[in-house]
């Protein structure tokens, strides 16, 4: 394709001479914005941007998988722990982002006990995990870890999106050890679409299924693993434009206020530490899922089980956030129609994928939403 | 760093990705083949060579068919009162075809990989191995020019629209913010950028990419392994049968736990049934 370059300007002389001058002496306060955002960032050192800071401390370990107990902060209400279960393709962290943008402190101040699992960093040495590996032993190692350090018999699990699915997974594979599941943002049928969605959801589905089985095998035979890089780059792709002129212009907005720069300064600390998903892992996630979408129909297989999703009878939570463009919700909506559960809930939030954690509109909604649930499913 | 040099650097954020990509690889694109033909017989040479040529043209004739949108911008800022010049330099980057093309580095990454990795001039006997690498990289090449035209084209179509709607905005009301203008373009450029991405032609290519460039690393690594032989090094193929062969033997130790930890459960159990007797 060849466009009229000539043509092209012409349309723009004569589009920008009438407005021209009233545009751009509205944007004339540009070039002192830069000088100021260009001023923060050089005195910002990195060790002023922490995240992921409510005080924990380390429980149980097996192999790269740590599993952390956050410190009490207020009178312990349930006698039942809740364990949080990220996603393998970002960090844990953004349930504690920074204070006043936390699930996790929240929900500490409402005398919730919580557990979470850091699944570590994996690299192509851990290029033979499977999904197996981390819902059956890392995640059993886990729960089974929390039932002995706090004397209990059963755990609730909060999963989070693949680790919402992971979640799942376990709760169809071992109930015996699930008080109550709640999961967020998470994926259960990957072929499910809104007719009418917009054109930035939905894209990883496309875009995995667009690939034929061969292909991925022979993607993760070669590098090993799926690399965080490549998910960033999937992630950009989905909001092209949008994410290409962040640190020109969404930067600028933050400037005049300190606090706000060093908010903008943890979500991409938070974006930019986006570890690898093991070769094994990343080939069930896409072919078995995304690609087969074996689990809304009870042919995934976990170390040989099949993750038969009537036997989640525990009461369940579905939270989903409105806007999500990487887990729309078509994707977890009906998650009720294929578990055994009757006691099941849905939370519709108006945020995207990970806004949920941490938008400001949220964080009065959400910890409360799940605390009252979790009281109402008290059996203590 | 005195003010000056800190707003030069907040410009040149527009820049620092997508330098004169066309031109770059154009040039490395012909310096690799003079070197090779220079150095193999031609007989070893690879099928398919024209491919990135052509790739190449309708690429660079689209690029530079808008690289005339910058100075358009110039000549309309150029006819305001603006003395803000880095504001303008700052919108005729909005309008650089060359900075769409640095929104995502990830292909241009990989090409920069090849050309800081091994060089070609001085092994002679490993012909067929660096003639599948060559092939490979010319491949991955040809699609990542196919993939750049693409968004390109989506950019020019989003371009024209956007000096439309300008036009539209000044007869009407003027835009009173600078998040009026900068969202105004994200709406229109974002919307042609998705229509294109779930085009068949960029899903094609998509597909062809991936497959180009996985071939590609796995050339390298034949590259390498054929040294690593050479030199007692381990292949990456025998760190791999290691890395199975560890992942199995933890797999079985962490297994051998959970049995142990479960017959711990149930001699517990059996203890408090007996106790509560």
């Amino acid at each position: 394709m060849s466009l009229n370059g000539g043509m092209l300007m012409a349309q723009s002389d004569q589009a920008t001479g009438t407005a021209a001058s009233d545009i751009v002496s509205n944007v004339a306060a540009l070039g002192r914005d830069l000088a100021q955002s260009a001023k923060l960032i050089a005195e910002v050192r990195d060790e002023e941007v922490e995240i992921g800071t409510a005080p924990k401390e380390e429980v149980w370990r097996s192999d790269k998988v740590v599993l952390y107990r956050y410190k009490a902060v207020a009178e312990r209400k349930l006698k039942i722990p809740l364990l949080i279960v990220f996603s393998l393709v970002g960090r844990y962290t953004i349930v504690d982002l920074q204070e006043d943008r936390s699930m996790v402190r929240n929900l500490l101040k409402l005398g919730i006990d919580i557990f979470v699992i850091d699944w570590g960093s994996p690299s192509r040495a851990d290029r033979y995990l499977t999904m197996g590996d981390y819902i059956n032993d890392y995640l059993d190692g886990a729960i089974e870890a929390i039932k002995e350090v706090d004397n209990v018999d059963r755990v609730s699990v909060l999963g989070i999106c693949e680790g919402g699915t992971f979640s799942l997974c376990y709760a169809a594979l071992h109930p015996q050890n699930v008080e109550n599941l709640i999961l967020m943002v998470t994926p259960v049928d990957f072929h499910a679409r809104d007719a009418n969605e917009p054109l930035s959801h939905g894209l990883i589905n496309l875009w995995t299924q667009n690939l034929k089985g061969e292909d991925i095998d022979e993607m993760m035979d070669v590098h090993g693993v799926m690399s965080g890089e490549l998910m960033g780059f999937v992630f950009t792709s989905m909001n092209p434009v949008r994410n290409a002129l962040k640190y020109n212009l969404d930067l600028l907005d933050v400037t005049d206020d300190k606090k706000k720069f060093l908010n903008f300064l943890r979500m991409e600390k938070w974006i930019a530490d986006r570890p690898h998903h093991p070769g094994e892992v990343a080939k069930q996630w896409v072919k078995d899922l995304y690609q087969n979408n074996c689990l809304v129909v009870n042919k995934l297989l976990l170390d040989s089980q099949r993750v038969e999703l009537p036997n989640v009878t525990m009461p369940v939570l579905n939270i989903y956030a409105r806007d999500d463009h990487i887990i729309p919700t078509a994707m977890t909506r009906d998650l009720g129609k294929y578990i055994g559960t009757k006691d099941y809930t849905e939370l519709e939030l108006p945020a995207g994928h990970m806004g949920i954690f941490v938008s400001g509109k949220t964080q009065s909604v959400l910890a409360k939403s799940l605390a009252d649930w979790l009281f109402a499913h008290d059996k203590s | 760093m005195p003010e000056a040099n800190y707003l030069k650097m907040m410009a040149d954020f527009w820049e620092s990705a997508g330098k004169t990509a066309s031109d770059a690889q154009k040039d490395l694109f012909q310096q690799f083949a003079t070197r090779f033909a220079a150095n193999f017989p031609l007989a070893a040479m690879p099928a398919g060579m024209a491919a990135p040529n052509k790739a190449s043209e309708a690429f660079s004739d689209l690029l530079n068919s808008l690289m005339a949108l910058p100075n358009a911008v110039k000549a309309a800022t150029d006819q305001s009162n603006l003395s803000d010049k880095k504001t303008v330099e700052l919108l005729q980057k909005i309008m650089n075809p060359q900075e769409w093309l640095s929104v995502s580095g990830y292909t241009d990454q990989s090409i920069q990989q090849l050309v800081e990795g091994p060089k070609f001039a001085d092994i002679g006997q490993l012909e067929s191995k660096f003639a599948a690498l060559f092939k490979s990289w010319t491949d991955l090449r040809t699609r990542a020019l196919e993939q750049s035209t693409i968004r390109l084209a989506a950019y020019a179509k989003a371009a024209q629209e956007f000096t439309g709607k300008l036009r539209e905005v000044a007869k009407d009301k003027p835009l009173e913010t600078r998040a009026q203008l900068v969202g105004l373009w994200v709406d229109v450029a974002n919307r042609h950028l998705l229509e294109a991405q779930r085009s068949p032609e960029y899903l094609e290519n998509q597909r062809e990419l991936l497959r180009a460039s996985t071939s590609f690393k796995r050339a390298q690594t034949e590259l390498s392994d054929y040294y690593g032989e050479a030199f007692g090094i381990p292949t990456r193929g025998e760190i791999d049968d290691l890395t199975r062969m560890v992942a199995d033997l933890k797999r079985e130790v962490r297994a051998d736990r959970r049995r142990r930890r479960r017959q711990g459960n149930d001699v517990a159990q059996r203890g408090n049934a007996h106790g509560s007797i």
